[in-house]
């Protein structure tokens, strides 16, 4: 009876079917499609310094030498272009661990003045070069940033005496096809044509010390401007030159009684004025004076005489006023109290009117748009206070988030005098608070756009997983984003089944594949947190500024994963720790103090984190914080976690021989002055056996292990340490060829040194195994061939930092910095600049341990090798294998690839100028690439490559696409939960860039992206239907058998 | 179908069937079917010389002997494709390799079923067998050498990184500064 056998079958297939179908949305798949869809790239602006509104353009420049243009309509605050105006010369910096650079010392382009020239529709900036003083007028187009034309005015003679009394300023004068800048330190004024920035006409110099003010002096045919100085006697002076005149005519030549101008400062002298009919010209100085008062003088061409003005206090910040009228000049004027004042002199009298009552406590702040006054204000909380000009009505407020820092205004759409009565909501408010946060506002209080510009200020980073809420967990504050990744509709992932992903569907499947991870930024200035999602275009998941109270000024914070948690130290009075919750950023818990030993400058205190026991493998690992400032030694104490902090004495187990765990824990210090010379000390971690002087410091430490540079004339120019994580989790050996192994020298312990010294290559001392590639060995005879020469070396050394023991160094000749190192397992990877072959040169060395034949090791056989467990084990120094390669680039930064189980072949990430990284096959810089051709059996079947010593920049690996991060200076990797992919995260000094990488250049655990999902689903519904149809056939057909 | 008057029609001159019979060079299918009939006969005459009881046993063991040498036929074959499958892992070297094992350890697996035609317990099959498995372990061993060849057999050190110890431990805890 085959037929009710075949029936049962039919029914339990198709109840398989029908079950696999359920189970489908709840698998998620992952489509090779979505590559290169989620990487973002925020640009970043920095300290803005100017802003213009010109219509619903923003004009924006920052002390980093950056000129944007923002729109006032979009949401995001996305830039429509922003240019970064180059330094004309390079300028030696100083290295930071690591090879950044620190940016604290890093000069960059000052933008002087941001203007739009009206009829050109070009923005203009009048910059100064700091590397070689010259002035610099650029103009771009306004739509699409290009840059039209550039003017470089080299410095001139000015004796420097001369130049440091003088205001480091500028001006620029506009006018329909000309353009007039002037040098405010030596007074020169040069007319360039506007279309294309050549040079019409120099004027004769003025004999002014500091140039205060400049007014375009337009009157048809005859043009010229109207500068308002400080004479070489200390009084005001005023010249007007004219366009191809033979010399600046001095219009008047002001005294101010009361006070002076020199002694007060500078910027102590304002001019403004207006252009009158008939050649005529009111112009207004103001200066402060000596007491609380104010003075003016008017400079008429045709009535000049003199006034005072009084009572509002030492002028903070002038307003130009538009009251058009002739013959006269009117500003408005901030006071320390808070008042802004109109000050309107015509006809030789000084008229005065409040437009703002005073604001105590005020902030030194206001801007005029159009017909209003914006000031800022505390009294209620951050905010604006908005008045009318006309009759000094308050017209409404604007919150504010933070402490302001700077503020503009403008009006949507543009102002026109005939609109003096604009609607309050066209007016938009752009604030900066001290916290560098960029936000665009309403005046009925809607937010148009933010942006953090303290992103351009990144002193640490971390990377850590997203931990997706679970369903119907409601964590308050937490943005909308991380709801939306947890909550999603059935329908959505059925329907994603059969049509193709959308980037909003897959970033639902992120989490699941550790896709999506926290950036945590400390932004070092402004002490301030930041966490972005690493999906979504980065967006903003929370942000928190860290407390900054009394004694606790300049502190310096630190940031550790704890778990879920990320726990900030803070350096500064006797310290203070802060357990946050990484998702929302939540205090958790808090230590207000750490019982340091004040006053603790900012290098006293080192951070180590411990892992975990091993009895307890998966908790968080410990934090180490040691104190080197204690008078009788370094003393230690652990933060385990946000309970520890909230029990007493900072936890259960802190203080007692238990929490140094069954295994010794050590720790190091590197001293590397910057006069030469650096040394190495180790440290062991023991309890003492008398009671600890505090008993927050229940540790103390004693010197196990020191090594120094042979040489106290090397300056230490970077620093690698590798990654403890990458280390452990790394291949023990590597395979060759015919079987056999190659076993690594992994020391989770190590840390490599690059110095440099400009003597004659000595032979190194015989303690040290010192090893020199055949470029070098060219160089020192080179180098000896010029007579004893001194020539500049780079030393490079790996030394333990837990015995404290020197495993390598090896030295290259006619080294110039900047050097860049990676530290990946056992292969170091440092870059250089070889000053006598002109070139970038690459050098790698790896470590290895031992080998095994490929009959050494088998089911029945060992090889006979002595495990190194231990920093002190091993008498022998490891193997290394060093060669150098040539790289056709200036090289930024250096990083490498992290998977979760370290199986994919690693890769090496290149940050090269302009900005840009590559993804660089590790086995282009394998040491062992073979210089013999051809290839032997054994070397093809291990896949080496035959040595060239050119490294290849293909466009396909280069990541970052079209993308330029200016001042790239720190690539950071993450493994994600496929294998195959690796989450970057590039760092510029004004750029941001986050994407996804395949270091095997194939996503092996991928769909690909002609997977055909309608042909799987059709296949799957017509083998159900199919086998439901069958069996009923059969069923049918068994009874018509049985009844025949 | 053996019938009876046609075996007697022979069957009166019992010289000239031992004449024929004594050939030495008789082919498999004329020896089987005398023999078969003769065993006919001698099953209805219950009369088996022993001359005839040798000859059967001689006609066994060069059966048995032909059984065994079998594979050997076919093994310069097999050879010649592993040969040209090359050294590369594709679908043709996994299928001839495959079939090499599969059939070599099929016959490994029915010996006495390949001999059981020829099993009467009189002969003796040692020496058949024996050769008989030589050959297919030759046959064996040329597929495990093309596994070899192929890099599909654990025979180097590489294919036992599992038995290094973990790099992981360390006798001491340090860590990186922050």
């Amino acid at each position: 009876m085959p037929y009710p056998c075949f029936r049962r079958i039919s029914i339990f297939v198709s109840f398989m079917y029908l079950s696999f179908l359920f189970l489908i949305p709840s698998v998620y798949a992952l489509y090779e499609e979505d590559a290169g869809k989620f990487d973002w790239h925020k640009s970043l602006l920095g300290p803005v310094c100017h802003a213009r509104f010109e219509g619903n353009f923003l004009l924006l420049a920052s002390s980093y030498g950056a000129v944007a243009v923002a729109s006032a309509s979009n949401s995001d605050g996305s830039l429509l272009w922003r240019q970064v105006i180059p330094l004309a010369a390079p300028v030696a910096l100083p290295v930071r661990d690591g090879g950044t650079m620190d940016k604290d010392e890093k000069p960059a382009v000052k933008v002087l003045e941001l203007v739009l020239h009206p009829q050109k529709r070009l923005v203009m900036a009048l910059t100064r070069d700091p590397s070689t003083a010259a002035l610099g007028v650029w103009a771009w187009r306004l739509f699409d940033g290009n840059l039209m034309w550039h003017v470089t005015v080299p410095a001139s003679g000015v004796p420097l005496g001369k130049r440091v009394k003088a205001k480091e300023g500028g001006f620029l004068a506009l006018f329909p096809d000309t353009v007039g800048a002037v040098d405010g330190e030596t007074g020169e004024i040069y007319f360039l044509s506007a279309v294309d920035g050549t040079r019409i006409w120099k004027a004769p110099a003025i004999e002014l010390m500091a140039v205060t003010g400049v007014v375009p002096v337009d009157g048809g045919t005859e043009k010229g401007v109207v500068v308002v100085g400080e004479g070489s006697d200390g009084k005001a002076q005023a010249f007007l030159v004219r366009l191809g005149g033979e010399k600046a005519e001095k219009i008047k030549s002001v005294s101010f009684s009361d006070g002076g101008l020199i002694s007060h400062g500078t910027p102590s002298l304002h001019a403004f004025a207006r252009p009158a009919p008939a050649r005529s010209l009111a112009l207004l100085l103001l200066s402060p004076s000596s007491s609380s008062s104010l003075s003016a003088a008017d400079m008429q061409l045709v009535n000049p005489s003199g006034a005072k003005a009084t009572p509002h206090g030492v002028l903070s910040s002038p307003i130009p006023s538009s009251h058009p009228s002739s013959l006269s000049a009117s500003c408005l004027v901030l006071s320390d109290s808070g008042a802004v004042v109109e000050i309107t002199l015509t006809q030789g009298k000084f008229m005065q009117r409040l437009v703002a009552p005073p604001s105590s406590p005020s902030l030194p702040l206001a801007f005029r748009a159009g017909p209003y006054v914006l000031r800022g204000e505390e009294n209620q909380g951050p905010g604006v206070e908005v008045f009318r000009v006309v009759d000094g009505q308050s017209v409404g407020r604007v919150r504010g988030r933070r402490s302001l820092r700077g503020l503009w205004a403008g009006i949507r759409g543009g102002w026109r005098e005939e609109e003096k009565e604009g609607r309050e909501s066209d007016l938009l408010v752009l604030t900066v608070d001290k916290a560098e946060t960029l936000v665009l506002q309403t005046m009925d209080d809607r937010l148009v756009w933010l942006r953090e510009e303290c992103l351009a200020d990144v002193a640490q980073v971390l990377i850590v997983d997203h931990r997706p809420p679970a369903e119907g967990e409601k964590r308050s504050g937490t943005e909308d984003v991380t709801e939306a990744l947890a909550t999603s509709p059935l329908f959505e992932k059925l329907l994603s089944v059969v049509l193709p992903p959308s980037p909003s569907s897959s970033s639902v499947r992120d989490p699941h594949f550790g896709l999506t991870k926290i950036l945590l930024f400390l932004c070092a200035p402004s002490s301030r947190l930041i966490a972005l999602l690493s999906s979504h275009g980065g967006t903003i998941l929370w942000t928190r500024d860290l407390p900054s109270v009394e004694g606790r000024e300049g502190a310096r914070w630190r940031m550790v994963q704890q778990g879920d948690e990320v726990l900030l130290v803070g350096e500064g009075g006797e310290g203070l720790a802060i357990w946050l919750d990484i998702v929302t950023g939540h205090e958790i818990a808090s230590l207000p103090t750490l019982g340091l030993t004040p006053p603790a400058p900012s290098s006293s205190l080192l951070l180590f984190p411990i892992a975990s026991s091993s009895s307890s493998s998966s908790s968080p690992p410990r934090l180490l914080l040691v104190d080197t400032r204690n008078a009788t030694g370094h003393r230690a104490r652990f933060l385990d976690g946000s309970s520890c902090a909230q029990g007493a004495l900072g936890g259960r187990e802190a203080g007692t021989e238990e929490s140094l765990g069954d295994r010794p824990i050590f720790y190091h210090t590197l001293s590397t002055p910057s006069s030469g010379g650096a040394s190495l000390q180790t440290y062991r971690l023991f309890k003492p056996s008398s009671a600890p002087s505090s008993p927050n410091w229940p540790f103390q430490s004693a010197v196990v292990g020191a090594s120094s540079l042979p040489s106290p004339s090397e300056l230490v120019v970077s620093t690698a340490y590798p990654d403890v994580r990458e280390t452990m989790t790394a291949p023990s050996s590597h395979p060759l060829g015919d079987g056999a192994l190659l076993l690594k020298y992994l020391n989770p312990y190590l840390v490599a040194l690059a110095s440099t010294a400009s003597l004659p290559p000595s032979p190194p001392p015989a303690s040290l195994n010192v090893t020199r590639d055949e470029g070098s060995q060219e160089g020192r005879r080179q180098g000896g061939d010029e007579g004893g020469k001194e020539v500049s070396t780079l030393y490079v050394t790996l030394m333990d930092t837990v015995s404290g023991r020197v495993l390598y160094r090896v030295s290259h000749f006619h080294v110039q910095g900047p050097v860049r190192m990676r530290l990946v397992e056992n292969w170091l990877i440092y870059s250089y600049w070889n000053c006598k072959a002109q070139r970038t040169e690459i050098g790698s060395i790896t470590l290895y341990d031992g080998f095994i034949d490929r009959k050494g090791l088998g089911l029945f056989t060992s090889p006979e090798f002595k495990e190194r467990t231990s920093s002190f084990d091993g008498d022998a120094s490891p193997v290394a294998l060093q060669q150098t390669f040539l790289f056709p680039h200036p090289i930024l930064t250096l990083g490498s690839t992290l998977t979760a189980r370290g199986i994919t072949t690693k890769a090496l990430l290149v940050g090269f100028e302009p900005g840009q990284i590559l993804l660089l096959d590790r086995r282009l810089l394998d040491p062992r690439r073979p210089t013999a051709l051809p290839l032997s059996k054994t070397e093809k079947a291990e896949g080496l490559l035959p040595y060239a010593p050119h490294l290849p920049v293909l466009p396909p690996h280069v990541v970052t696409y079209n993308h330029t991060l200016h001042g790239l200076h720190s690539l950071y990797t993450a493994p994600s939960s496929l294998e195959s992919t690796t989450l970057l995260l590039g760092v510029g000094d004004l750029d941001l860039y986050f994407t996804r990488l395949y270091p095997s250049h194939k996503p092996f655990d991928l769909l690909p992206d002609t997977f055909n999902h309608v042909l799987v689903s059709l296949v799957l519904l017509i083998s159900v239907v199919g086998v439901g149809f069958l069996g009923k056939a059969a069923q049918a057909k068994a009874l018509r058998e049985a009844w025949a | 179908m053996y019938t009876d008057w046609n075996f007697c029609s022979v069957g009166a001159s019992s010289s000239s069937l031992t004449q024929a019979v004594e050939k030495p060079l008789a082919s498999y299918h004329e020896v089987h079917e005398g023999l078969a009939s003769r065993q006919v006969h001698e099953a209805r005459t219950g009369k088996v010389t022993n001359e005839e009881m040798t000859l059967e046993r001689q006609l066994k063991q060069k059966v048995a002997m032909d059984i065994a040498q079998t594979p050997a036929k076919a093994l310069a074959m097999q050879g010649f494709m592993m040969y040209m499958t090359g050294s590369s892992v594709s679908i043709i070297s996994i299928m001839v390799v495959g079939m090499s094992l599969l059939n070599s350890a099929q016959a490994l697996a029915a010996v006495n079923q390949r001999f059981e035609r020829v099993a009467d317990g009189h002969i003796s099959l040692i020496l058949p067998k024996l050769i008989y498995v030589a050959l297919n372990c030759v046959f064996l061993g040329m597929g495990l050498y093309k596994c070899s060849s192929l890099g599909l057999l654990p025979s180097t050190a590489v294919d036992f990184i599992s038995r290094l110890p973990s790099t992981a431990y360390r006798a001491e805890v340090s860590s990186v500064p922050v």
